[in-house]
């Protein structure tokens, strides 16, 4: 086991690597920073004494190695547009993001596996139906549609709720059902089809015989050997969710790392945009270790390996 | 009634009238809470260029002067001035006025914010260019010699790019500390800035004009999507929205709490001609081919079409509501016949091919406007081959001149006056001129080099007609901005250059 967490880690930062080398080119390959930072009025020699004062013509290599030697400390600069440390804005942001995955994630989870189970257990039934209708209607409706839908029923026609922000339970209630509706379609899709598995499987029908309620049969038996596959999905799902969900946080104007990503590409700011793929693969990176490690307590066979 | 009882009654009526008198007496009530359309990311006006950022820092910040809504420049930290000469300015400074830190507002303020913000990695320090030395004559008066004549300078010297900052704050927290935590002497303290949410300012106790500013609090909210913006503003939870679209209006104008206010913005659009780089030797060096572009283009159809009648032409490209503004020139006309012919007198009789790019969503409509554009000029046997990029990378094309000889843009201006979007677009030494004439160069700078506000007039009047003669552009229009604002709010104009400086002068709310 230890040996296979360390393999892990090994590939993990050097996956990590791979992409901070990335995006550093690529970002400096798509344009010129001085043109877009400075005022549009601004003339040619403005421009030019505002790319040296801010050392964006020095040679890439010599930008490179000096971008190199401060991650390493945890450093990735100062950003160009909010002038202060660029990690220290994604730690800023990070509360609301944490928030707002979370939430999703346990809106998708505790009503999509319940839903999915709910589906297997009464195979062909109405219950069955509404089931599988509702799953496809949540992967199929665009977030960005069901969020505005959301503001105009809840907010404007019946003003139960805040339209942006976030303020407290009730402003994250739409952005958290708007976010988690994907993956609630998929779980409970996924969870029907692998559960339908292992309601056929020999214990089931032992515990059923000692006469274990159907609570403790599918929950406590059955769902904890289902739970791989779905392991997965969720581990998967989040790692997107954290790395910031764009399009949930504008429509709500979430203050997550999401918009602050968005808007440092747009503007080519530099530092902010490194830090914020360092962030983003650490989180993915990490989110997979995890489930990794989830397999492993699930599964005593892959422990044993 | 006993007389016991009169007394009594009068004593109660005083007490009340009393009571209302004062609150009259203009104690700042209640919370104001605007919605705007971007994202701030700093809160130092020195450091950003986008009107939005520079609105919410003039909640704390203030220049010298200050323009009302005729577009008058008025005192404001500074009590009155003198304009000595062409290049010399004499002013007054207020005096017992005090930072938010306590710090004193002085001379020796001015020059610290001035010399700051002409620092070569400041973004915003363009209005600083012109500003040769400055001379104390004493602790709070100050003498200005600017390098030439400049006749913007004083509405330079009242947009929030020129605020004043504290200098042992300046010294102490530098440019993290402007940015983050600004400091200055206006109308609202800083409170809070939750990044991507929302900046929070209270009203200045010790502010030195009375009755300012009418709202206890100001709340900024960053709420970039449109929809969202207007769903805000239904519900309440913004009391005025910024830049809402055109197609988002007609729901507003129905809702009895809520009111449009719209004013025609500053911008004004074109389709440029290069004829430095990749226009030359296209059929668009003739100017006869670039007239009948003009009259090929059937402007008012578009603004109907795509702008549901928001916008107006122009008849070159000083706008309708930028001084100089020569009404007695008309836009050029609408005939595609005298277009063909023009065509057919330059060589090009059957018409030709040309590229033309779009930014997308940089501006209302701008992919739908370059498309309409291209059928408009497809009547007149024009060819024209859009190509829609997105628009960071349509501004780095264009700073780099590499942009196909047609392409659509539009330039705005802080303080309504032609002189710097003219040089912008105009004249060889900006980034972003793609034509150049010699006639052009010489009439933009006889206009910005001398304050005689009657000369300029007739210079900018020569040039309009010049331009229409030899047209650098297809002159397009200028487009309605639409801002919504709820009935309790009282007192609130929607500006031209969308500046809302006026804002803890003029605007209260009632409950």
């Amino acid at each position: 086991m230890t040996a296979y967490l360390l393999g892990r880690l090994g590939q993990s930062v050097l996956a990590v690597g791979c992409v901070l080398i990335l995006v550093f080119f690529m970002v400096r390959l798509t344009g010129d920073p001085a043109v877009l930072m400075v005022s549009r009025d601004a003339t040619a020699a403005e421009v030019d004494a505002f790319r040296t004062a801010m050392g964006f013509d020095r040679p890439w290599a010599v930008q490179f190695a000096e971008f190199l030697g401060r991650a390493v400390r945890g450093d990735f600069g100062r950003s160009l547009q909010y002038q202060s440390s660029a990690w220290g804005l994604i730690v800023e942001r990070l509360p609301a993001t944490l928030e707002l995955a979370v939430a999703g994630l346990l809106f998708a989870v505790l009503v999509g596996v319940p839903l999915g189970i709910l589906a297997a257990t009464r195979p062909n039934s109405v219950w069955d139906a509404l089931a599988q209708g509702v799953s496809l209607l949540a992967q199929a409706l665009p977030a960005y549609w069901v969020g505005l839908v959301l503001i105009i029923v809840l907010s404007v026609k019946l003003g139960l709720l805040p339209v942006a922000g976030r303020s407290g339970f009730a402003s994250l209630v739409m952005p958290m059902v708007t976010l988690g509706l994907g993956v609630l379609g998929r779980l409970t899709q996924l969870t029907r089809a692998v559960m339908l598995d292992v309601l056929h499987q020999d214990y089931v029908r032992t515990a059923h015989s000692k006469g274990l309620g159907p609570g403790a049969v599918h929950y406590r038996h059955a769902l904890g050997n289902a739970a791989i596959p779905l392991v997965t999905l969720i581990g998967v799902n989040f790692g997107y969710m954290l790395g910031g969900a764009v399009l949930i946080e504008s429509v709500f104007s979430w203050p997550g790392v999401g918009r602050l990503a968005a808007q440092a590409i747009f503007q080519r700011d530099f530092p902010l945009v490194q830090a914020v793929a360092f962030f983003a693969s650490l989180v993915v990176v990490t989110v997979n270790l995890a489930t990794d490690l989830a397999y492993g307590l699930l599964n005593p066979a892959v422990r044993r390996q | 009634m006993k007389r016991r009882h009169v007394r009594l009654v009068v004593a109660l009526a005083v007490l009340a009238l009393g009571g209302t008198l004062r609150e009259a007496s203009a104690q700042p009530r209640g919370t104001l809470t605007i919605g705007i359309p971007t994202d701030v990311t700093t809160l130092d006006p020195t450091m950003s260029p986008e009107v939005n950022s520079l609105n919410v820092a003039f909640s704390v910040m203030e220049p010298l002067l200050y323009l009302d809504p005729a577009g008058n420049v008025k005192p404001l930290l500074a009590e009155s001035w003198q304009v000595v000469n062409d290049t010399t300015y004499l002013f007054k400074l207020r005096r017992g006025v005090t930072f938010h830190n306590g710090e004193p507002f002085t001379g020796k303020a001015v020059e610290t914010s001035w010399k700051r913000s002409q620092e070569k990695q400041r973004a915003n320090r363009q209005p600083f260019g012109s500003i040769g030395r400055i001379e104390h004559v004493d602790d709070y008066t100050i003498r200005i010699v600017t390098e030439k004549p400049d006749p913007t300078f004083l509405k330079k010297m009242a947009n929030v790019a020129a605020a004043i900052f504290p200098p042992k704050f300046l010294a102490e927290q530098g440019d993290e500390g402007a940015t983050q935590r600004p400091v200055g002497t206006g109308p609202f303290v800083f409170a809070e800035w939750v990044k991507g949410d929302h900046a929070t300012f209270k009203a200045n106790p010790k502010y030195y004009l009375p009755g300012v500013p009418k709202v206890q609090t100001l709340v900024w909210r960053f709420i970039p999507e449109s929809a969202a913006r207007v769903a805000a503003l239904q519900t309440g939870q913004v009391d005025i929205a910024l830049r809402i679209p055109p197609q988002q209006v007609a729901p507003l104008e129905r809702d009895p709490n809520l009111k449009v206010s719209s004013a025609l913005s500053t911008r004004t659009y074109y389709i440029a001609f290069n004829n430095l780089t990749t226009g030359k030797g296209t059929p668009i060096v003739d100017p006869r081919v670039r007239i009948a572009m003009n009259l090929g283009t059937d402007i008012q159809g578009i603004i109907k079409s795509i702008y549901a009648g928001n916008a107006q032409r122009v008849n070159s490209l000083i706008g309708n509501v930028q001084f100089g503004y020569d009404p007695t020139l008309l836009p050029m006309p609408y005939d595609p016949a005298k277009a063909k012919q023009l065509l057919a007198e330059a060589g090009v009789p059957s018409g030709f091919k040309v590229g033309l790019a779009c930014p997308s969503g940089a501006y209302t409509n701008d992919k739908e406007a370059c498309q309409a554009i291209a059928g408009s000029l497809q009547q007149i046997g024009i060819e024209v081959d859009v190509q829609i990029m997105e628009s960071n990378h349509f501004w780095d094309l264009e700073a780099k001149k590499q942009l196909p000889p047609l392409f659509f843009d539009g330039v705005g201006d802080r303080y309504q006056d032609p002189d710097e979007p003219m040089k912008g677009i105009l004249t060889p030494d900006s980034n972003w001129t793609a034509f150049d004439k010699k006639e052009f160069t010489d009439m933009i700078a006889k206009g910005g080099s001398t304050v005689d506000p009657e000369q300029r007039k007739k210079t900018y009047a020569q040039l309009a007609r010049a331009m229409q003669a030899d047209p650098p552009f297809i002159f397009l229009w200028q487009v309605k901005n639409f801002e919504g604002v709820r009935k309790r709010v009282q007192g609130y104009t929607t500006r031209p250059n969308e500046s809302m400086g006026h804002l803890p002068f003029d605007v209260s709310v009632t409950d």
